[in-house]
């Protein structure tokens, strides 16, 4: 049980950025550790190599979200990401950190940050929001399901996270266009200069660990809208003048229910 | 148990080694793979799991099936930690074990995680050294037998790098680890970057303590390179062995018996500049060192 707590309260040392009164005075009232351990513990926040503990175990704490979210990497300004980290540090402890969970905590906390205004970052937004939506996929994180109008209501807002459309599938709006951001975002080229065009990507998790993206068609709003599941596949292409394809794409996909009427019926 | 192999020089195995283990197989007997670091964290029914990740699998499954040779070294095992062992991680290295037919597995003398006092897992994310005291070694002891019976093959422990000292420790690190290989017939992954870190940053003799411990535990041996960093020397694995690393693989290959494997370690952030030429010359320099030293290893049945 000693053991224990100091190597708890060795932690502690370590993934805090400094030590404060009172976690001294906590050493002392804790009836778990030995005097020899509150010395211990004494002599190592004095020690100078604490600080180069910390400054690795940052290292690989920001490494393991560079490697998870390499794609919204490429959008952080100059200086950008290190404040951001210490706020995010601040208030998540790390409980896994070269795991999956931290990152999608991470991309959240800043996506929080733009809402909130507190950060104007339009691209970035638009890869965390994709890099999130691939995390929860890839780990087979659940959530409340929703569809159709729910969906769309949730893609009008350009803060939201993607809506969940099937526990397998992600439908994410993107402001700038998708296809080129994130071309751009995996070459690791400049992002300045993509044109800002709403679109829509659907991500799908076809095996365990592996998620494929697809650019959906750029009027998935207004189809949303028309496919209210009272009309044909038919009828609604025809209104929208789009390809009856595209739509059985959303249909495939759970976003829209068509009731298959023949057309004469509806006239 | 399969047929015997002799081991010489490995490789630690990471992404961005890919290419190059494709390209340049000849120059290395066998890669180390860290599978903690091919798993995936899943949720399932609102427990976490680990599962392995496809792409990192795939790449594996077709090395082995090219036949080549594959330890294992793991980052999350916490062995020094007090809290019960993870039976779950214990029993996926054990699968990566079968799986690859490795001839070993070992992980950090150290602790990692620990459970704080909400009940959440923390992770430190790099190995903290344990205090060398008997009752942490009783603890040790224990511990280490639980992995022996649950993962096939031998199982090493790597002694580890310390940036502050624990002071009023009963043992030396020497003591402590022979005395932990001793009492359960677990290996010494003899890390030799580490123990220049620790004697360069700490100011003391490295052959004081390889002459303080018993050679004869060691059987597989790190090799990496660092740097300094405000004064500190670091364990980055960053490149090149330094000469003082070079000077300690030369004295202990040859007083180290049971030795089957050394191993260059490299971080992938570091590989993009350090190229494919000089990782070359760093495997085929501890060739020259270690090639005669190469013994006939059990391999683990797949």
């Amino acid at each position: 049980v000693s053991l224990a707590e100091f190597n708890r309260r060795l932690a502690m040392l370590v993934v805090t950025p400094e030590v404060d009164a009172a976690e001294r005075e906590a050493w002392q009232a804790s009836p778990d550790l030995t005097e020899r351990e509150r010395r211990r513990l004494a002599s190592i926040a004095d020690h100078g190599g604490l600080e180069t503990a910390r400054v690795i175990h940052r290292f690989f704490r920001a490494n393991a979200l560079m490697e998870a979210l390499p794609l919204s990497l490429q959008a952080f300004g100059p200086g950008e990401i290190k404040p951001l980290l210490a706020a995010f540090w601040r208030t998540h402890a790390p409980t896994s950190i070269y795991n999956h969970s931290e990152s999608a905590a991470f991309a959240a906390f800043v996506l929080a940050r733009i809402e909130a205004g507190e950060l104007e970052a339009p691209l970035l937004a638009d890869l965390l929001r994709f890099e999130l939506a691939e995390i929860e996929l890839r780990t087979g994180r659940g959530g409340q399901q929703t569809r159709g109008r729910e969906v769309l209501a949730e893609l009008e807002d350009p803060q939201r996270q993607a809506p969940i459309v099937r526990p397998e599938l992600r439908v994410v709006a993107m402001t700038y266009d998708p296809g080129e951001l994130l071309a751009r975002a995996r070459a690791r080229q400049e992002l300045a200069g993509v044109p800002r065009r709403l679109g829509f990507v659907l991500l799908r998790a076809v095996a365990m660990g592996t998620v494929v993206a697809t650019q959906l068609l750029a009027q998935l709003g207004g189809a949303l809208v028309a496919c209210d599941g009272r009309r044909s596949a038919a009828a609604v292409a025809a209104e929208l003048e789009r390809p009856v394809e595209e739509l059985q794409q959303l249909a495939d996909a759970g976003l829209v229910a068509f009731v298959e009427l023949p057309l004469a019926h509806e006239a | 148990m399969e047929s015997t192999s002799s081991l010489g020089v490995g490789l630690v195995f990471n992404s961005a080694l890919q290419e190059f283990v494709l390209e340049h197989g000849d120059v290395f007997d066998y890669l180390e793979i860290m599978p903690d670091t091919h798993w995936l964290e899943m949720e399932d029914g609102g427990a976490v799991v680990h599962v392995d990740a496809p792409d990192s699998l795939a790449f594996l499954d077709g090395l082995h099936a090219q036949g080549v040779r594959m330890v294992i070294h793991g980052i999350g095992l916490s062995i020094g930690s007090a809290d019960p062992l993870d039976r779950r991680h214990l029993a996926h290295v054990a699968a990566w074990a079968r799986r690859y037919a490795c001839a070993w597995h070992s992980d950090h003398l150290a602790s990692t995680r620990v459970v704080d006092g909400h009940g959440r897992r923390l992770d430190v994310g790099f190995p903290m050294a344990v205090p060398y005291d008997r009752d942490v070694l009783e603890l040790l002891v224990e511990r280490v037998a639980e992995v022996q019976a649950a993962v096939p093959g031998p199982f090493l422990l790597e002694n580890n790098v310390y940036y502050y000292t624990i002071p009023e420790q009963e043992l030396s690190e020497a003591a402590f680890i022979d005395a932990l290989c001793r009492r359960t017939g677990c290996g010494l992954l003899l890390d030799l970057h580490n123990l220049h870190v620790n004697a360069r940053n700490h100011g003391f003799d490295p052959d004081e303590f390889l002459a303080a411990l018993d050679l004869a535990h060691v059987v597989e041996i790190h090799m990496a390179g660092g740097i300094e960093w405000e004064g500190v020397y670091l364990d980055a694995h960053s490149g090149a062995c330094p000469p003082e690393v070079w000077a300690l693989l030369e004295e202990v290959v040859t007083r180290a018996p049971r030795l089957r494997g050394v191993t260059f370690e490299i971080f992938p952030s570091w590989y993009p500049d350090f190229g494919p030429e000089r990782l070359r010359a760093e495997l085929l320099r501890m060739r020259d060192v270690v090639g005669p030293c190469g013994r006939e290893v059990q391999r683990v049945a797949g």
